[in-house]
């Protein structure tokens, strides 16, 4: 069980990217975003999770564990393994001679044997759908896309409960990017694993998220499923995130044309919105055409 | 950490200090360097200290802001000062205590190493602290402009500096993140052996170097973009200016390397 709950009054005092009285429950399995424009408390809120911050007042739990502002926190190592966190730009740490002794590093420090820890990174290139062949590589052989795979790799082979991301898909090409939520939310459904990520975008992180976190100088807009975060658009303008393009352009027709709009699915694609045009328009099922494979779909 | 470098961090309040051309200070500077290692007698640190503390009077940054700037070299002051006060014999001998005797000339000699210490990186901090760093290396270069007769490029040398300083910031930010990132893979030196620890510390060693070689190279790259190339004359963006009160500065100085 993973019941994070955070309330951290006055995290940093005067510092951007502090926290202001955020409380927030994360259950077992759930796949997490945390949105929130730049400086808005995303990562501190991240590097609370597994103990490299420690809130300044609230609490945080995460399953037996318990950090409370003012106490000593003795078992960051132990909360460390079952929380693994990736940072931005992961493929930076990235530091030994081939990809097998970097995803052995995690695990080891754990207390892992060499064996283990081979077993361990193999383990984890394949949840990360990467080729074992890549084992042997140094880092330098990899394209970017596998760089930060394999990086997250390094965190996932420690086998943690619970993965936190810190935008994964920064600066990866659109391909890569959707792939890398795809073995997330695959993960997170088929592992059990309780994934966190954070996002600056909207359409990339809605589709799969089962639960949102909007964030706003350190204080909580909103949080709730992604469908009621999607029908409250102003609230997602102020905080600087403008709907996805095909949801704007529905509201405006149904607007436009005075019709009944349809309500928000956490789908944000092209095929979405035309299925959404459809209903907006009250044109027979039969129109709707083949239904497409969602990413929560069969594919 | 990074809130402990204080050297290096120009505070604009405006005083005369301020204002003069940055050659004088580091003149000035230069001279104080000798008289500083130089001074022998009580009578001339006391002289040497009322004429430092002086100086950081006029530049109307607080105290505590040189306190601040000296006090990562607290230890080693201290150590020196206890070392000079426990080995060196001469003099009269003015207490003991078990198998150390504290001789007068000992306690003077370890007084004037911590302070010469201490005076000589406060008045390296009132360079640094009222000339903006731009101003402090385009001074620099000037001064050192005679070692092109030795065949050394002091726009080489200035530059690197420039670049050192800018990145020191840079590169600690980065070494925290990366801390950080490794410590969440459970990277942790506490209670194990130094061998380990060697080998541990490469997780950080090796992201830390490769980021900042991967920086270096796309600074090189993006000042030849723009058409930097080494070794040609430029024009400078402000020329500085040599006054009256700067020849005096420096000849306060000079005065002052006098009477020691």
């Amino acid at each position: 069980m993973v019941d994070v709950h955070f309330r951290y009054p006055d995290g940093q005092p005067g510092e951007s990217g502090g926290l202001n009285g955020v409380t927030w429950t994360v259950r077992d399995g759930t796949f997490a975003a945390v949105l929130g424009a730049s400086g808005s408390g995303k990562s501190t809120l991240l590097q609370h999770l597994n103990g490299l911050l420690r809130p300044a007042r609230g609490e945080i739990r995460v399953g037996d564990f318990r950090i409370e502002a003012g106490k000593p926190f003795r078992e960051a190592a132990a909360l460390r393994r079952r929380v693994g966190l990736v940072f931005q730009f992961p493929e930076q740490q990235l530091f030994a001679e081939t990809l097998e002794q970097d995803l052995g590093f995690g695990p080891k420090n754990f207390g892992a044997t060499d064996e283990e820890a081979r077993e361990a990174a193999r383990r984890a290139l394949r949840l990360l759908g990467m080729d074992e062949s890549l084992l042997t590589a140094g880092p330098e052989q990899l394209s970017d896309g596998q760089r930060r795979k394999a990086a997250i790799a390094t965190v996932l082979a420690m086998d943690p409960d619970m993965l936190v991301l810190d935008e994964p898909t920064v600066s990866l090409d659109q391909a890569s990017r959707d792939e890398l939520m795809r073995l997330l939310h695959r993960l997170c459904k088929r592992e059990g694993k309780t994934v966190v990520v954070v996002s600056h975008r909207l359409e990339e992180v809605i589709p799969y998220a089962d639960e949102c976190l909007l964030l706003e100088r350190g204080r909580v807009r909103f949080q709730g499923p992604a469908e009621a975060l999607l029908a409250r658009p102003r609230l997602l303008e102020e905080a600087g995130f403008p709907l996805p393009p095909a949801l704007r352009l529905s509201r405006l027709l149904a607007e436009r044309f005075h019709l009944r709009e349809p309500p928000a699915s956490g789908r944000t694609g092209a095929e979405a919105f035309a299925e959404r045009l459809c209903r907006l328009l009250e044109l027979p099922a039969a129109l709707h055409g083949r239904e497409d494979d969602g990413p929560c779909g069969t594919g | 950490m990074r809130n402990r470098m204080m050297l290096g961090r120009f505070m604009d309040v405006g005083s005369r200090i301020h204002r003069l051309d940055p050659r004088a200070k580091i003149i000035a500077l230069m001279i104080y360097t000798i008289v500083v290692f130089r001074m022998d007698t009580l009578r001339e640190a006391a002289l040497v200290s009322l004429f430092s503390l002086g100086c950081l009077r006029m530049t109307r940054i607080g105290l505590s802001q040189y306190v601040k700037a000296v006090r990562p070299l607290g230890t080693i002051v201290v150590f020196i000062f206890l070392c000079h006060l426990a080995l060196d014999a001469g003099g009269n001998q003015l207490w003991r205590l078990g198998p150390f005797s504290v001789y007068s000339e000992g306690l003077e000699r370890g007084l004037m190493a911590a302070l010469r210490m201490i005076w000589f990186v406060a008045m390296s901090a009132v360079l640094t602290f009222t000339t903006p760093p731009a101003q402090l290396i385009r001074g620099l270069e000037r001064v050192l402009a005679p070692l092109r007769r030795l065949g050394l490029r002091p726009q080489n040398i200035t530059l690197m500096l420039m670049i050192a300083f800018r990145f020191v910031p840079t590169i600690f930010a980065e070494t925290e993140r990366i801390l950080k990132a490794q410590a969440s893979r459970g990277f942790d030196l506490k209670g194990r052996p130094w061998k380990e620890k060697a080998g541990l510390f490469l997780a950080l060693l090796v992201p830390v170097t490769v980021n900042a070689i991967r920086r270096g190279v796309e600074l090189a790259e993006s000042m030849e973009t723009r058409g930097f190339r080494p070794g040609v004359r430029r024009s400078c963006g402000h020329a500085l200016i040599w006054r009256a009160g700067d020849t005096a500065f420096v000849l306060l100085f000079a005065v002052l390397l006098a009477v020691t």
